[in-house]
């Protein structure tokens, strides 16, 4: 009887061990020094999308058809949280360095959405705390300059990730930045532990090419 | 085929959609009576939206038949609307042709709108019908106030993408201030520093401003949160009232104070010739401006009307002789606008426009609380 309470007591301190190990081992990077809650996130986004839709400039030819976002989630581990998910931000001076995801296997949400129309009314979108548009618009400033140049050839559709981990100054930091990884889908540099955001432009003039579908109003 | 059609852009693409409908605004020629069943326009099977104060009217109409409407000898212009902006659009250019034919003139006409900034143009077209429509509301007293976007958002690129409808000369362009953060708000649509005409003429306070809230609307729980936890709303609206009143920010917010500020300097004006009317080439008033009143926009943009005197003792003496009622106010309102330190012309044009500063600098008359017309429109 105390062999066996005593084999119980070996195993459940082994299994504390090996419990608290594996915690350790799992548990998100070193750079990670918060989380962002998810619902948060999806709107901050929405708003900055709305930003991007109100930011003119020369046209591509080509019109924004729809945006996939693909974002790491995470169980919030604060016992307050009760629970929810939460996407992870990162300390921005260790960015310079690896970043040292080990969530490969984490949770991804992805959300599918058509772009924001800008505002006819002239009042601006609430504030966000993620600041994303420059991202955006350094992305459709290089598209733009890789077109004009010589030979211009007539692009039928673009399609661009962005890959991108939230950062934060510190744990003091309000404003949460969109931190960019890498622009492009080469295998070998994507970091499949970071956020993405890839847009789908679409050039209107190949709307026709299916004789069911209405061409896009120029 | 297809005359004149703007906008001369959408021209190409326009022809590869000659079997589709779009709403176009479709003008005469000066002379011709705007008679849309002279165009072969059957109106009991075509909803037409007359539009006099461009001698035409808007209808949704098939593209080649549009294209050879551009054609007749009597029309003057043909012009595409994209199906988002079309609604706007068309009410828009219904309302200033209601109020230029209603209201008494002079009067503000406050434009806090504007087309989807995706379809802007970096030189947008002075001949658009929007244009013309303010063009011919300013020449009749009806003086447009627009505002000139929320584009910027700390971008550069952005800077010269102006909302079109601020873009003419006949219009005063209006950018927004922060006051909280004592600076041009960052949303503020910035003109290009090498094209002064793209530059904003004044701005005034943008950020937080208390409105009314529709009634028959529910606040969402952001929008809640943010007014019942900011200052200036909780010490300015009586607690029984937060459901009416909201927070918001934009250039539309800018706008309409300075449409305020633009109706005060009317009455002043009014009752200042009325009582003193003019006698000669002799000036109706002066104003002194001390050298830190001057700018950079001051010496960057030409005078619409009256005369700037440089004193002295380093301050301006500005002198106004009666002239079409746009030119003076607009003109009056970039003369009296407060500087912004630190901010160039190309994003705060000639400074702040303070209602304050306006009602005590033209409250000599009274200061009268300012009506809001209604616009009818179908």
């Amino acid at each position: 009887m105390h062999q066996r309470l005593f084999a119980l007591i070996v195993a459940l301190i082994a299994f504390a061990g090996a419990y608290f190990i594996y915690g350790k081992a799992i548990k998100p990077s070193s750079v990670e020094i918060t989380a962002f809650s998810l619902e948060k996130t999806i709107v901050d986004i929405k708003r900055e999308l709305a930003r991007f839709a109100n930011s003119p400039g020369e046209p591509l030819g080509l019109e924004l058809q729809e945006i996939k976002i693909v974002l790491l989630v995470q169980r919030d581990s604060s016992s307050s949280s009760n629970g929810a998910l939460n996407v992870p931000v990162f300390k921005k001076a260790k960015l310079a360095g690896t970043i040292g995801f080990s969530e490969k296997t984490a949770s991804k949400v992805t959300i599918v959405m058509v772009p924001p129309d800008g505002s006819h009314l002239l009042s601006a979108s609430d504030d966000t705390t993620i600041r994303f548009v420059d991202l955006l618009l350094s992305m459709r400033t290089a598209l733009q300059a890789a077109m004009a140049e010589k030979p211009a050839l007539v692009t039928k559709q673009i399609e661009v990730t962005l890959n991108f981990v939230l950062t934060r100054t510190n744990e003091l930091d309000t404003s949460i930045e969109a931190h960019i990884i890498n622009i492009g889908s080469s295998l070998k540099q994507q970091n499949t532990g970071s956020n993405s955001i890839t847009l789908k432009y679409l050039n209107p003039e190949y709307a026709k090419d299916n004789k069911k579908t209405k061409p896009a109003p120029p | 085929m297809a005359g004149n059609v703007g906008p001369p852009e959408k021209l190409a693409a326009l022809k590869n959609r000659l079997d589709q409908s779009y709403m176009f605004v479709i003008s005469f020629k000066k002379g011709v009576q705007s008679k849309p069943e002279n165009l072969g326009i059957d109106l009991k099977t075509t909803q037409v939206e007359p539009l006099g104060i461009i001698n035409g009217f808007a209808a949704k109409l098939n593209v080649r038949y549009a294209f050879e409407l551009a054609d007749r000898d009597d029309v003057l212009q043909v012009w595409y609307l994209h199906p988002n902006d079309a609604s706007l659009y068309v009410n828009t250019l219904a309302a200033i042709n209601y109020n230029v034919n209603t209201l008494p003139l002079p009067a503000p006409l406050n434009i806090s709108l504007g087309i989807d900034s995706k379809r802007w143009v970096k030189k947008p077209h002075l001949d658009a019908p929007m244009q013309r429509a303010t063009r011919a509301a300013a020449k009749a007293g009806l003086l447009p106030v627009v505002a000139i976007g929320n584009s910027h958002g700390g971008n550069a690129a952005t800077n010269g993408w102006i909302n079109p409808w601020s873009y003419p000369e006949w219009v005063i362009s209006v950018g927004a201030w922060d006051s909280g953060d004592n600076k041009v708000a960052g949303f503020s649509t910035r003109g290009d520093p090498k094209r002064p005409e793209t530059w904003p003429d004044v701005i005034a306070d943008g950020v937080d401003i208390i409105g009314p809230w529709p009634t028959n609307l529910t606040k969402s729980p952001g929008r809640k949160k943010r007014d019942e936890t900011n200052a200036h709303f909780i010490n300015t609206v009586a607690k029984k009232d937060w459901h009416l009143y909201t927070l918001e920010s934009g250039t539309s917010m800018s706008t309409a104070l300075t449409s305020k500020a633009a109706g005060q300097i009317v009455f002043f004006l009014s009752n200042l010739i009325a009582q003193n009317p003019p006698q000669g080439n002799k000036p109706i008033f002066t104003l002194t401006a001390p050298p830190e009143r001057i700018t950079l926009f001051d010496e960057l943009k030409p005078r619409l009307t009256g005369t700037a005197t440089q004193q002295s003792d380093g301050s301006t003496v500005y002198s106004y002789n009666v002239d079409l009622p746009w030119k003076m106010v607009k003109q009056l309102l970039i003369d009296t606008a407060i500087p912004v330190p630190g901010a160039l012309p190309y994003e705060a044009g000639a400074g702040r426009v303070d209602i304050n500063y306006i009602n005590q600098q033209f409250g000599q008359f009274g200061v009268p609380t300012p009506k809001i017309a209604m616009s009818k429109v179908k």
